[in-house]
């Protein structure tokens, strides 16, 4: 039962809270999620703004929602954006970047970086096929609002030419050969001191453009060991004693560069082992491991969703460790195009059951994004099946999965003093099984809550206010949270003007950082138009 | 003190927010017992709980279903409704919605309906078919409160096409008598009929009650006379049902295949329809026997094994039922005549077996043969039984000569397939082909499988390259062994011979140890069928 004296107690710290704008990020811990009781929602010279949810629109949001794939290589078709704006589905064709935020590149660094100090991100200095196709990738994707990823792989293991710079070789790079098909390919030892060299300068590089959160929505995993999924990796020790002051090295090149921009690791068991997966056994070092990583900062992936021997207790487990706590990024391991009918041992009876199981998976996890791979052969890419076999888990995902935050009711006044104090009571709700992740470091808490006065003409803001209290990630489906704001207007004309609320980047001047799913009146920029209000 | 709602389209929740306010103003100390956070209250009703849709009126309303507001927990909480609909059997997914409007309502026209069930959840035309609603309000709110759920069940028929579906099946008109015979499907997953029985001359066709309709499978045309093929067979409504005609008294087998959409009525015994052979009886014991049919030839089924001393007869599986049996011509005659072809007659197994039969007069071993082209059954005891080759060569390998030996195995051999041998067998032999001898000739010898390989043969002495190059050898140690060449000319140490043969041509075999060991048959592209008859010394090489 809640007693008077804590409902004032509560309210108490949290006007406090709401008035010291540049309040410490320590306001955000556990202890400060609201206890039961009541609100003061009544306040004299206030307004009740009930507003409605909005349920199904794909916003263009960070870290949530649909992933979709591309390389730099020669599987890659030409005609990329003309294949996947006329792509078939079962509602007929569709752009497929309609349906997601985010191109994730992921390719050898080879080809991103094929001579020492050279890039195929920096123009005129690479003339080469995947040259030409990040160009025609990134700059399309850019246009269309979305931002990129990227993974680096470096490990040529299962590839049909070496994935890691000949210079790196050249420069004295110790490695291993191994034979793909009728091709034998090379890759260094991850522990040898000349490829660390290299591939630090090329974090080092690459960091110096792509370190901004306007352009990259992350960076993912290491690239090393087998398909750059971090497991199989070779030592020139041939065994794991390197394993973790290569993990150590390695996650503090990316966490010295990449500062800004979430970073992800793989949460599998033989996290950057010698030795691929084992059904049976779990690495006792790999848990400890991880959670150092994610102390470090690292969000989550896993890249075989879906794959009861690849996914199973042991990562459904670690997950549930994690969740709320880091961001997790699906990708779904069977692929129609290879894999074909083994998926019968998992017990699937075709894709559209495949589809359903990572999905299934995901959800379990509270996944934030989820895979659209990529293949040349569009009618066995994963992107195909879920756009036909699963369509509606596609649109299900956009609605229900990752975070999609709203404010269902607010108070606030109908008329203030330029000079005086406006209090605002107002509850959010996320309508996702994921969350906003703003508890990652490179985040650090930037998009918050704000009210702004909208200028009634231009529908500009006039004055922003920004509360501080309320930390979006602790936003957890179907437990609302709600909060008092207090703040002085600062001086602001008299006039009519419109109160708005959005969820601002507070590191790029209050702009909106974050679309909030509501139905009504949202400007372009949006903001959401709750009421009039006179100040005088 | 006011409250706005920016919604879309003002169908608000005034009076929940008015009703609301009112209970917070009362204090939460009432919402705080377990009995409060249980709170039931939602109803939900349909227009009606069996829709029949109306084809001819589409635009019309069919089902409107309504719920009222759940219970109202203040201000602290948010109250989401969503709204479900599941049609049972369908493995598409649910429909669901948000209601986020305050429109505690749903109301769909015949066509929207039918669409919905058809186009969606793939629901049959013309079917009767079972929607579950549910309507689910969740709290959120400082405290966990247990979800209101109300839900529908009701029935709704679509409309279009008839169904080829029976939920009761009968052979009606003045053929079948006064009353309907019923009838049950074969088996409880199949959409086929038989009926063996007589029937009168007279008109026939096959009511069938689907649902709520009353249909029957007849013809097209009216009085359309019988053939001895599959009819093809209409599902109407039972009152614009036209008629098969019967020409004569007698007995009759009707099959009837929904799926097919086909009705094949024929005087009973004039056709054979048979899926599986078995043996059946107090000889054959307490399970029945399958007799397996021949790979050389689809017509023949044969069986080698124990009987015990009974009664025996061979019921024919044909669409998971066993309802015909073959039973001697001569019903009264009960002999085997051992070792004699005899003919056979089609019976009702379970009318027809109590006086037709074979008795097999001891315990023992019995080759059965049954020829379907000739209508006949051959039973060999021990005494009769059909014996196999023997040949007779110098075996240098075991130094025994004379050297006699039963053929109970034949071995292809040669370059055919790059001489890949299985693990403890000698090159070129390969346990896939070893042709199976056949029960119901011990003398002939079959390969049925993959395409047979035609690696290539460089002959030592001549030079001449083949593909394909096999013969036939009783044993598989090819060193001196028995064989059964082609014509081709050979001699050994000088030169092999090689025949090049076409699919679906019988060849002519030299049997012996001698030059016929080195010529070849060299076998055609996509050959994966060869009948070797050591008795006849043919080979017949062929695509299946």
């Amino acid at each position: 039962m809640l007693t008077t004296s804590n409902i004032l107690k509560n309210r108490a710290r949290l006007v406090l809270a709401g008035a010291v704008l540049a309040a410490s990020l320590t306001a955000c811990k556990d202890d400060e999620i609201n206890e039961p009781g009541s609100h003061n929602w009544e306040i004299n010279g206030n307004t009740i703004v009930n507003i409605k949810p909005e349920r199904k629109k794909m916003l263009r949001n960070p870290m949530t929602g649909w992933v979709m794939y591309a390389g730099i290589g020669d599987g890659l078709d030409d005609r990329f954006w003309e294949v996947y704006d006329n792509f078939p589905s079962a509602v007929g064709n569709i752009k497929v970047s309609d349906y997601s935020n985010v191109l994730y590149v992921r390719g050898a660094w080879s080809d991103f970086n094929p001579e020492e100090g050279k890039y195929i991100w920096n123009d005129g200095q690479v003339d080469s096929k995947p040259a030409k196709r990040y160009k025609m990738l990134v700059d399309e994707a850019l246009r269309r609002g979305m931002k990129l990823a990227f993974t680096f792989v470096v490990d040529s293991q299962d590839k049909h030419y070496d994935f890691t710079p000949k210079y790196v070789k050249d420069a004295g790079a110790k490695g291993f050969v191994t034979t793909t098909g009728s091709v034998q390919v090379w890759s260094p030892y991850c522990d040898d001191p000349i490829f660390q060299e290299k591939y630090e300068q090329f974090v080092r590089d690459f960091a110096a453009k792509y370190n901004d959160p306007n352009v990259t929505e992350f960076i993912s995993g290491f690239g090393m060991g087998k398909w750059g999924e971090s497991h199989t990796v070779w030592y020139s020790t041939g065994d794991n004693e390197p394993r973790e002051a290569v993990i150590d090295w390695v996650s503090d090149v990316y966490t010295k560069y990449v500062t800004k921009v979430p970073l992800v690791i793989n949460y599998h068991r033989c996290l950057m082992l010698r030795d691929g997966f084992s059904a049976s056994v779990v690495n006792p070092r790999t848990e400890p491991v991880l959670l150092k990583l994610i102390e470090k900062g690292y969000s989550l992936r896993h890249d075989a969703f879906g794959m009861k021997t690849y996914y199973t207790t042991w990562e459904r487990g670690f997950a549930a460790s994690q969740r709320y706590k880091r961001p997790i990024i699906m990708e779904g391991g069977w692929v129609e195009g290879s894999h074909g009918g083994s998926i019968k041992d998992d017990g699937y009876a075709n894709y559209a059951e495949v589809r359903q199981g990572e999905y299934n998976e995901g959800k379990g996890a509270n996944v934030n994004m989820m895979d659209l791979r990529y293949s040349k052969n569009t009618g066995t890419s994963e992107t195909h099946s879920w756009f036909n076999a699963a369509y509606n888990l596609v649109e299900e995902f956009i609605a229900e999965g990752g975070y999609r935050l709203y404010p269902d009711k607010i108070s606030l006044p109908t008329t203030v003093s330029g000079t005086g104090n406006a209090t605002f009571v107002h509850r959010w709700s996320n309508l996702g099984w994921g969350y906003c992740p703003t508890n990652i470091p490179q985040w650090n808490q930037k998009y918050k809550v704000a009210f702004a006065l909208l200028d009634k003409t231009t529908s500009q803001p006039v004055k922003i206010y920004v509360d501080e209290t309320p930390c979006l990630n602790e936003w957890i489906k179907g437990k609302p949270s709600t909060y008092e704001f207090t703040c002085n207007l600062g001086g602001v004309t008299p006039g009519s003007y419109t109160w708005a609320v959005g969820i601002v980047d507070t590191t790029q001047d209050n702009k909106i950082g974050i679309y909030i799913s509501a139905k009504g009146n949202i400007t372009e920029e949006g903001w959401v138009k709750l009421s009039d209000v006179n100040v005088n | 003190m006011k409250t706005t709602n920016i919604y879309n389209g003002i169908l608000c929740l005034s009076a929940f927010a008015l009703t609301a306010g009112a209970l917070t103003s009362c204090g939460n100390e009432d919402l705080d017992n377990a009995y409060s956070r249980n709170q039931s209250v939602i109803q939900l009703t349909t227009s009606s709980d069996y829709v029949v849709l109306d084809e001819s009126n589409p635009d019309a309303v069919a089902l409107t279903l309504e719920w009222n507001e759940a219970h109202p927990y203040g201000n602290e909480y948010i109250t989401t409704y969503q709204y479900q609909m599941d049609a049972v059997g369908s493995k598409a997914s649910s429909i669901k919605e948000y209601e986020d409007d305050g429109i505690y309502r749903r109301e769909y026209t015949n066509r929207e309906l039918h669409e919905l069930l058809i186009g969606h959840f793939g629901c049959l035309t013309s079917t009767v078919n079972t929607l579950n609603l549910t309507v689910t309000a969740s709290f959120e709110g400082p405290r966990v409160v247990i979800p209101d759920i109300a839900t529908a069940t009701i029935k709704v028929k679509t409309y279009g096409a008839k169904q080829y579906l029976a939920d009761e099946f009968s052979i009606g008109g003045t053929a079948a008598g006064e009353t309907p015979i019923k009838l049950a499907p074969t088996s409880e997953t199949s959409k086929t009929y038989t009926y063996n029985g007589s029937l009168n001359a007279g008109k026939i066709n096959f009511p069938v009650v689907y649902g709520d309709e009353n249909n029957c499978l007849s013809p097209e045309n009216p009085d359309e006379p019988i053939s001895n093929g599959e009819m093809p067979a209409i599902m109407v409504d039972a009152s614009e049902a036209n008629y098969w005609v019967i020409p004569e008294d007698g007995n009759y087998r009707i099959t009837v295949n929904l799926e097919a959409r086909t009705v094949k009525i024929v005087p009973a015994g004039s056709v054979i329809e048979i899926d599986k052979l078995f043996m059946s009886g107090s000889a054959a014991g307490a399970e029945d026997i399958e007799i397996a049919r021949t790979l050389e030839n689809d017509q023949l089924y044969a069986w080698r094994g124990e009987l015990k001393a009974g009664k025996l007869f061979m019921p024919l599986q044909f669409e998971d039922a066993k309802n015909i049996s073959f039973v001697p011509k001569n019903k009264a005659d009960h002999d085997i005549h051992d070792g004699k072809a005899h003919e056979f007659d089609q019976v009702s197994t379970e009318s027809g077996t109590g006086s037709a039969y074979w008795e097999i007069p001891a315990d023992g071993t019995y080759r059965i043969v049954v020829d379907l082209e000739e209508r006949t059954v051959t039973i060999y005891s021990a005494a009769t039984d059909l014996k196999n080759t023997k040949v007779s060569y110098n075996n240098t390998v075991d130094k025994i000569n004379p050297f006699t030996q039963e053929v109970t195995e034949l071995w292809m051999w040669g370059g055919f397939n790059g001489m890949a041998h299985d693990d403890g067998l000698k090159a070129g032999f390969q346990a896939k082909y070893k042709l199976q001898q056949s029960l119901a000739n011990p003398n002939v010898f079959v390969y049925y499988g993959d395409p047979l390989p035609r690696s290539g043969s460089t002959d030592d002495w001549s030079k001449v390259t083949a593909n394909g190059a096999l013969n036939f050898l009783v044993s598989n140690i090819e060193n001196n062994v028995y064989a059964f060449g082609s014509t081709a000319d050979a001699e050994r140490n000088k030169k092999r011979g090689y025949l090049p043969v076409n699919n679906g041509e019988t060849q002519t075999l030299v049997a012996g140890q001698s030059h016929n060991r080195y010529a070849y048959f060299c076998v055609p592209e996509n050959c994966n069928f060869v009948v070797v008859d050591i008795e006849k010394l043919t080979v017949k090489f062929d695509n299946k």
